[in-house]
C-alpha cells in the first residue's frame, strides 16, 4: 500500500492504482472521455489531466493512465491542472460543438466558445470523438480486433477494415455500448426483439462484469471451466480413482495452471458463441497426438473442460494432461461423450484391479488405474466396434449386468462401485459428504449430472442449506431454474461462472438474484412478456413435471429409479473408510450417536452407511413432498391441475401409482 | 491472388506476427499497392487481426490501398532534406571525432572495448563508466544513458524476465537522415555499443530496426553481424565466456516518430507506431513488456570510445562528446558534420557552416528540426549543450540546424514547422491531433492577411495546453516555432496585422 494525497487529502491505494481510480474512491471527480471503467486506460483525451507532485518535482499529467508507485501529492484542480483541462476542452468543443458529452464537459469546466475555428468542424450531434472506447472494447472485451482506427494525423478516423462492413462482426454491440456519442448505433436488430435496448444493456452488463470481475473470480476467459480442478481438490471433491477420493496429490500436475500456461492458446475470440465475453471454450493448438488413427498428426484440440480432465485424468488415475488431451480429442472426433467414456472406464478400471475381471475379459488389456496407452486403446476399439471396447461402450449399467451375471461378479459391490443413475454416467464431483448433491445427481429426471442441480458448495462448504426443507427448497428451485435455460435455449455459464461484484451483500447471494433478474430481462426483452422469478420458475415446473411423467410412462421416475450407487454416499470399502478415518469417525460420534473407539472398521463403516442411507431417505420424502409428488416420486394431481398441465394424457399416466 | 508468392514471403519471416510490417513492404514493392485480399490472406495466415494489417497500411505514407504506377509523392521537406543532407561536410581541423572516427578506417571491427569489457570489467562497472562519461541520449531529449541502463539491469535483476537491446535506425525525423550514413560507414561499432550494454543490463536479444529505405545500410548492417558471427562476437557463449547475444535486423517503414520510443516498439510487433501511454519506463515494461534499453543509432557509437578512453576522459571530449548535427537552410556549406557539444551556434553556423551565401544577413536559426525554437541573433552564443538550449527553448533532438537568412517571414518558418508536424502526428491524442490543425490554420489565417493582434495570445496558450498535455513528444514540442517566434520575431507577425 502507498500513501499519498489527493488534494491534500490522504488514501492509502495499492501499487499500481491510477490516480484516477484513487481520486474516484474518494469522491473526487475528474472528468474523463476515453476512459471506461471497463477498459485500459488509453490517454488518447487528455481531458483527465492533474498536477502531480513527485520527488520534489510537479508536472501536468494524465490521471487515467497514471500508475502510482511512489508516495505522490495529487491537485485535480490546480490552476495549472484546469488551464490545460480547458484547453483541451476546447479543442473537442471546436471540432465537434454539438455533440452532447462534449458540451455537457465544457459546461462543466468553464469552457464557452471556443475562440478560434476549427477548420475540420463537424457539427454532428452523433460526432465520433475519436476515443477509442469501441475499438478498444472490441478487441480487449469481444477479442474480436473488428472495428479499429485507419489513418494517421488529422485523418484518424474509426473504421471497419477496407472501410467496409466487415463480415466476422459478431454484432454483438459491444462498441455502440461504449460510445459516449452514439457515432454508433445498432440498427439491424436480426431477432427483432420487442425491447432490443433492455437486452443490450443487460449483456453489456454482464460483458462489463466479465471484463473487469473475472480474473479475480472464475477465470473463465483464461481457462475455461478447468479452473475448477485445484479448488475441487482442495475441498476434497475431485473424484479420483472411480470416486474413492476426492484428491490426489498429482492433482496439480493436471490443475488449470497448467493448461493455462502450457496447453490453452489465449486471448482468442470465443469458439463457442461468436462475440461472447466469457469466451470460455478454450482449445490447444497444434496438439500432436501419440496414439491412434491420426498419430504424429497435429491437431486442434477443443478442450478440455473440467468434466473431461477429471473424467478422463483424474478420475481414471490418469495425471498426463497429455493423455487428457488427447482422450479428449478421440472423444470429440468418435462422438463419445467424454464423462461417460471416463467414469465408465473408471469402473471398468476398479473392476479390474479388484478382479471381477481379467485379462481374458479385456482381450489382454491392463486396465489399472493411470495406464493412459490402455485407456486410448479401449477408446479406439470403441470406435472399431471391437474387443472390451464393445464391452465398455455400453455404459456402466450394461456392463454390470454383465459381470454379474456372466462373469459371476458380486452383486452388492458392483452396484456400490458402478457410478450411474437412470443408466447415465455420473459427472464428475465426489457427493460424499453432501447430500443435497446426491439428491442433485438421483432425484432427477435425466440421470446422475449436475446439470439440473450443482449444490456441493451451498450445501457442504458454505452449510447454507442445513435442514432437510432447506435442501429441499434447493432441489425444487435449481432443478427448476437450471431446466428454464433449455427451454429458452441460454446459456447457464453467465448466471454464476461470474458474479456481480456486491452479490455477497444480496439476500439469496447462492442464487445470484441480479443475474436471475436479468435472465428476465432476456425474456421479456425478446417477448414483450413481463417475467419475474417466481413466473420463471413456473414456466420450468410445468416442463419438469411433464418429464417426470415422460419418464413414468416409459417405466422410470419413481422412487426405485432414484437410487445412489453407495459410492456416492460413503465409503465402500475399508481402505476408503480408513483413508477419512477422522470425518467418518467424528460423523458417527457428533451425528449417529455411537462411540466409534472400540468398533472395527467394518462395523463402523456399516453403520455410517446406515446413517447415510437413512438420511438419503428422509431427503427424499422431503424433496418429493416439496415438489408436490407423492411419497413414491409420482407428481400429485393436485400439482398437474395447479401447473395446467393435467391433460387426460398426463392423468391418466399417474393415477396407476398409490396416493395421487 | 498468387498464394505461393505470398507465403514465400510469409515464410521469409517464419510467419512472425512481429514481422507484419516487414511482410506488407514486400506486398508492398511486389503489387505497387496493398491489394485487399492479400491483406486478408496474411492477416489469416499469421493470425493478427486484419484491422490491425489496415490500420498499419492507412497509417505510414510509403503504403497505398489503391494500385498506383507513380512514386509515392515526397514530402516537401523529406526532398528538401535528401537534397542538402546527404553530404558529409568538414568540420574544424582539430576537431575530436567519435562517431565518425572509423570512417574509412579498415580496423574497424576489431571490439577492442568490447573484449576489455568482457575480460576485465564488472556489469557494474561498466554502467559506472558510462556513468561517469556523462553520455546523453544523441537524438531524443538527451535523457543520461547510464540512467536507462541501470534502471534495465535492475528490471532484469528484480524479474529475471529477458532484456532487449534496440537500436533505432528507422527514426523518419528530418536529420536522422545522418543515420544512414552513419550505419553506413561503421556498422561494427553499433554492435559493438549494443554488445557492451548487453553485457552490462544482461540482455541475451538485440534488434536494430532500420529504415526499408536505407537498403545499402541493411546490407552492410548484415554483412557486419555475419562477420561478428564468424568471429563468435556475437551468439552463444561469447569468446567462450558465460554471456550470450544476438543481434537481428528489423526493417521498418520509417517513420517520424519524434524519439517517442514506446511509438517505435509498436512498429516491431507489426502495429503502427503510435506511442502507448503509460508512467512506467520501457526499461521496466518494453518490447514485448520486459525491460528494454532503446537507443538511436548515435547514442550506441559513443559507447566503445567510452569503455576505450575511460569515462572520465569521456567526459572532456567537448561538454560530454560529440554530436552530429545537419546544417541546413540558408547557409553554404549544407550537410551534416560532427561537432563537439559545447560549440557555440555562431562558430557551428559561421566558421563550419560558412556563414549566409550570397551576402544576405543571418535572421534566425531553428534547432531541432520542426520541433525546435527560432532564435535571433543574439543568441547565437547559445552553446550547443542539451541543458542550454532547453533553456533557450528547443531541444537538441537528431540535430537538425535550420538557418534563415533575413529574406525569411518567421511566419512562414512556423507555419511550415507546423505544417509537417500536423502531417506526421500519430493521431491518437487530442492536443497532439487537433492542435497542431488548429495552430496551423490559425497561422495561414495571419500570413493571408486575416489575423488580429489577439491570435498571438491564442496561438501561445495552445501551445501551453499542448506543451502541457499531449501525450507525444512531438506534441509537446510542437509549439516550440511559434512561441519562439513570438517572441523574437514579433514583428513578422504584427506586419500581417491590418490595423
Ligand atoms: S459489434 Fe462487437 S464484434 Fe462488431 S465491431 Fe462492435 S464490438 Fe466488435
Ligand atoms: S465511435 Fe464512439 S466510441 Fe468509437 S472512437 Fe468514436 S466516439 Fe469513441
Ligand atoms: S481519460 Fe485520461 S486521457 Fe482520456
Amino acid at each position: 500500500m502507498i500513501e499519498i494525497t489527493i488534494n491534500k487529502r490522504k488514501i492509502s491505494v495499492e501499487e499500481g492504482t491510477t490516480i484516477l481510480a484513487a481520486a474516484e474512491s474518494l469522491g473526487i471527480k475528474i472528468p474523463a472521455l476515453c476512459n471506461h471503467n471497463i477498459l485500459k486506460p488509453y490517454g488518447a483525451c487528455r481531458m483527465c489531466v492533474v498536477e502531480v507532485h513527485a520527488n520534489g518535482e510537479k508536472e501536468i499529467t494524465t490521471s487515467c493512465n497514471y500508475e502510482i508507485h511512489e508516495p505522490i501529492a495529487v491537485f485535480t484542480d490546480s490552476e495549472e491542472a484546469l488551464n490545460t483541462r480547458r484547453g483541451v476542452i476546447e479543442m473537442h468543443l471546436a471540432r465537434w460543438p454539438n455533440v452532447p458529452a462534449i458540451k455537457a464537459l465544457a459546461k462543466a469546466n468553464g469552457v464557452d466558445k471556443p475562440r478560434y475555428e476549427h477548420p475540420l468542424k463537424n457539427e454532428s450531434k452523433n460526432a465520433c470523438v475519436l476515443c477509442g472506447r469501441c475499438v478498444r472494447v472490441c478487441s480487449e472485451g469481444i477479442w474480436e480486433d473488428i472495428i479499429t482506427f485507419a489513418g494517421r494525423g488529422a485523418e484518424r478516423k474509426v473504421s471497419m477494415p477496407f472501410d467496409k462492413f466487415y463480415e466476422r462482426c459478431a454484432g454483438c454491440g459491444a462498441c455502440a455500448w461504449v460510445c459516449p456519442t452514439g457515432a454508433i448505433q445498432v440498427t439491424n436488430e436480426a431477432n427483432h426483439p420487442v425491447r432490443p435496448k433492455m437486452i443490450r444493456n443487460w449483456g453489456m452488463k454482464v460483458t462489463s462484469q466479465m471484463i473487469t470481475l473475472d480474473d479475480q473470480q472464475c477465470r473463465m476467459r483464461k481457462i475455461g471451466t478447468g479452473n475448477l480442478v485445484e479448488i475441487m481438490d482442495d475441498y476434497d471433491l475431485l473424484p479420483t480413482l472411480n470416486y474413492q477420493y476426492g484428491s490426489h496429490e498429482n492433482a496439480k500436475k493436471i490443475n488449470s495452471w497448467v493448461w493455462q500456461n502450457e496447453y490453452f492458446t489465449q486471448g482468442l475470440p470465443d469458439g463457442c458463441w461468436y462475440g461472447c465475453s466469457m469466451s470460455c471454450a478454450h482449445a490447444i493448438e497444434k496438439f500432436e497426438l501419440k496414439t491412434g488413427p491420426y498419430k504424429g498428426r497435429k491437431v486442434l484440440v477443443d478442450g478440455p473442460e473440467y468434466e473431461t480432465i477429471a473424467a478422463c485424468g483424474s478420475n481414471i488415475g490418469n495425471f498426463d494432461p497429455h493423455y487428457v488431451a488427447e482422450l479428449n480429442f478421440y472423444c470429440d472426433t468418435y462422438g463419445i461423450d467424454t464423462i461417460s467414456f471416463g467414469t465408465a472406464l473408471a469402473f471398468a478400471m476398479e473392476c479390474y484391479e479388484n478382479g471381477v475381471i481379467t485379462k481374458e475379459h479385456t482381450g489382454g488389456l491392463e486396465l489399472t488405474f493411470g495406464n493412459k496407452e490402455a485407456a486410448c486403446e479401449v477408446l479406439h476399439q470403441m470406435s472399431r466396434g471391437e474387443g472390451f471396447g464393445m464391452i465398455l461402450g455400453k455404459g456402466i449399467r450394461n456392463m454390470k449386468k454383465l459381470f454379474i451375471e456372466e462373469y459371476g461378479a458380486d452383486l452388492d459391490f458392483v452396484e456400490d462401485i458402478g457410478m450411474e443413475n437412470k443408466g447415465l454416467e455420473f459427472s464428475e464431483y465426489v457427493t460424499k459428504e453432501s447430500l443435497a448433491q446426491q439428491g442433485g445427481y438421483c432425484m432427477t429426471n435425466k440421470g446422475a449430472q449436475h446439470d439440473e442441480a450443482w449444490l456441493i458448495f451451498m450445501d457442504q462448504v458454505n452449510n447454507q442449506i442445513p435442514t432437510f426443507e432447506n435442501k429441499a427448497d434447493a432441489l425444487h428451485y435449481f432443478p427448476m431454474f437450471r431446466t428454464w435455460f433449455g427451454l429458452v435455449g441460454l446459456c447457464k455459464l453467465p448466471w454464476n461462472d461470474i458474479s456481480p461484484a456486491d452479490n455477497a451483500q444480496t439476500d439469496e447471494p447462492h442464487k445470484i438474484p441480479e443475474h436471475v433478474e436479468g435472465y428476465c430481462k432476456y425474456f421479456t426483452g425478446m417477448t414483450g412478456i413481463e417475467l419475474d422469478s417466481d413466473k420463471l420458475i413456473r414456466m420450468s415446473e410445468k416442463v419438469y413435471n411433464f418429464q417426470r411423467v415422460f419418464n413414468l410412462r416409459l417405466g422410470y421416475g419413481t422412487r426405485e429409479h432414484d437410487r445412489v450407487p453407495y459410492r456416492a454416499m460413503g465409503p465402500v470399502t475399508n481402505t476408503e473408510y480408513e483413508s477419512r478415518q477422522e470425518r467418518y469417525d467424528k460423523q458417527l460420534k457428533e451425528k449417529v450417536g455411537i462411540d466409534p473407539e472400540s468398533m472395527s472398521t467394518d462395523e463402523k463403516r456399516l453403520k455410517l452407511r446406515e446413517y447415510r442411507e437413512d438420511q438419503y431417505r428422509q431427503l427424499q420424502d422431503a424433496v418429493y413432498k416439496r415438489r408436490g409428488w407423492t411419497s413414491d416420486g409420482v407428481p400429485k394431481l393436485e400439482t398437474l391441475k395447479k401447473l395446467g398441465i393435467d391433460f387426460p394424457e398426463v392423468v391418466e399416466v399417474v393415477k396407476r401409482y398409490p396416493d395421487v | 491472388m498468387d498464394t505461393a508468392k505470398i507465403n514465400k514471403i510469409i515464410e521469409s519471416y517464419n510467419r512472425d506476427a512481429d514481422c507484419a510490417i516487414e511482410m506488407l513492404l514486400d506486398i508492398q514493392d511486389e503489387f505497387k499497392h496493398l491489394p485487399e485480399d492479400v491483406v486478408r490472406y496474411i492477416a489469416d495466415e499469421i493470425e493478427v487481426p486484419l484491422g490491425q494489417l489496415y490500420f498499419v497500411g492507412t497509417f505510414y505514407d510509403v503504403f497505398t490501398l489503391e494500385p498506383s504506377e507513380d512514386e509515392l509523392p515526397q514530402k516537401p521537406i523529406e526532398a528538401f532534406m535528401k537534397q542538402q543532407n546527404d553530404k558529409r561536410i568538414p568540420s574544424k581541423p582539430d576537431a575530436p571525432s567519435i562517431v565518425f572516427r572509423n570512417m574509412g578506417n579498415a580496423d574497424a571491427g576489431e571490439y577492442k572495448s568490447f573484449e576489455k569489457v568482457l575480460e576485465t570489467m564488472s556489469p557494474d562497472d561498466v554502467i559506472s563508466e558510462v556513468e561517469k562519461s556523462g553520455l546523453l541520449g544523441r537524438c531524443g531529449f538527451g535523457n543520461p544513458t547510464a540512467d536507462k541502463w541501470k534502471a534495465c539491469a535492475k528490471a532484469v535483476n528484480d524479474s529475471s524476465n529477458p532484456a532487449y537491446v534496440i537500436c533505432n535506425a528507422d527514426e523518419g525525423i528530418p536529420g536522422a537522415f545522418a543515420y544512414k550514413n552513419i550505419v553506413e560507414s561503421d556498422p561494427h561499432s553499433i554492435i559493438e555499443g549494443m554488445l557492451i550494454c548487453a553485457y552490462a543490463v544482461g540482455a541475451k536479444e538485440g534488434i536494430i530496426h532500420i529504415r526499408n529505405c536505407y537498403s545499402q545500410a541493411i546490407e552492410q548492417m548484415a554483412e557486419a553481424i555475419e562477420d561478428a558471427r564468424a568471429k563468435k562476437l556475437l551468439g552463444e557463449n561469447i569468446k567462450g565466456k558465460d554471456f550470450s547475444f544476438d543481434i537481428k535486423i528489423r526493417r521498418g517503414p520509417g517513420a517520424y516518430m519524434n524519439l517517442d520510443l514506446s511509438a517505435m516498439l509498436e512498429s516491431l510487433q507489426g502495429k503502427p507506431a503510435i506511442p502507448t501511454a503509460s508512467n512506467v519506463p520501457l526499461t521496466e515494461k518494453g518490447y514485448k513488456d520486459m525491460p528494454t534499453v532503446l537507443s538511436c543509432v548515435e547514442t550506441w557509437m559513443n559507447v566503445p570510445v567510452i569503455i576505450e578512453k575511460g569515462g572520465d576522459a569521456f567526459k572532456k571530449i567537448g561538454n560530454s562528446g560529440t554530436k552530429v548535427v545537419s546544417l541546413v537552410g540558408d547557409i553554404v556549406n549544407s550537410g551534416f558534420v560532427e561537432v563537439p557539444l559545447g560549440i557555440t551556434l555562431r562558430e557551428l553556423i559561421f566558421d563550419i557552416g560558412g556563414g549566409i551565401p550570397e551576402g544576405r544577413e543571418f535572421k534566425a536559426v531553428q534547432v531541432g528540426g520542426p520541433s525546435g525554437g527560432c532564435f535571433p541573433a543574439d543568441m547565437l552564443d547559445t552553446p550547443l549543450d542539451y541543458a542550454e538550449i532547453e533553456k533557450a527553448g528547443s531541444i537538441i533532438g537528431p540535430g537538425l540546424i535550420r538557418v534563415y537568412d533575413n529574406s525569411r517571414c518567421m511566419v512562414e518558418a512556423a507555419k511550415d514547422s507546423i505544417e509537417f508536424l500536423k502531417s506526421e502526428c500519430f493521431g491518437k491524442a487530442a492536443p497532439d491531433r487537433e492542435g497542431s490543425v488548429i495552430l496551423f490554420s490559425i497561422l495561414e489565417n495571419i500570413s493571408q492577411g486575416n489575423g488580429k493582434k489577439e491570435d498571438l495570445d491564442t496561438l501561445k496558450s495552445i501551445c501551453e495546453t499542448m506543451s502541457a498535455a499531449s501525450l507525444s513528444g512531438l506534441g509537446k514540442s510542437a509549439g516550440n516555432s511559434i512561441l519562439s517566434t513570438i517572441k523574437h520575431f514579433e514583428d513578422d507577425y504584427t506586419g500581417y496585422f491590418k490595423n
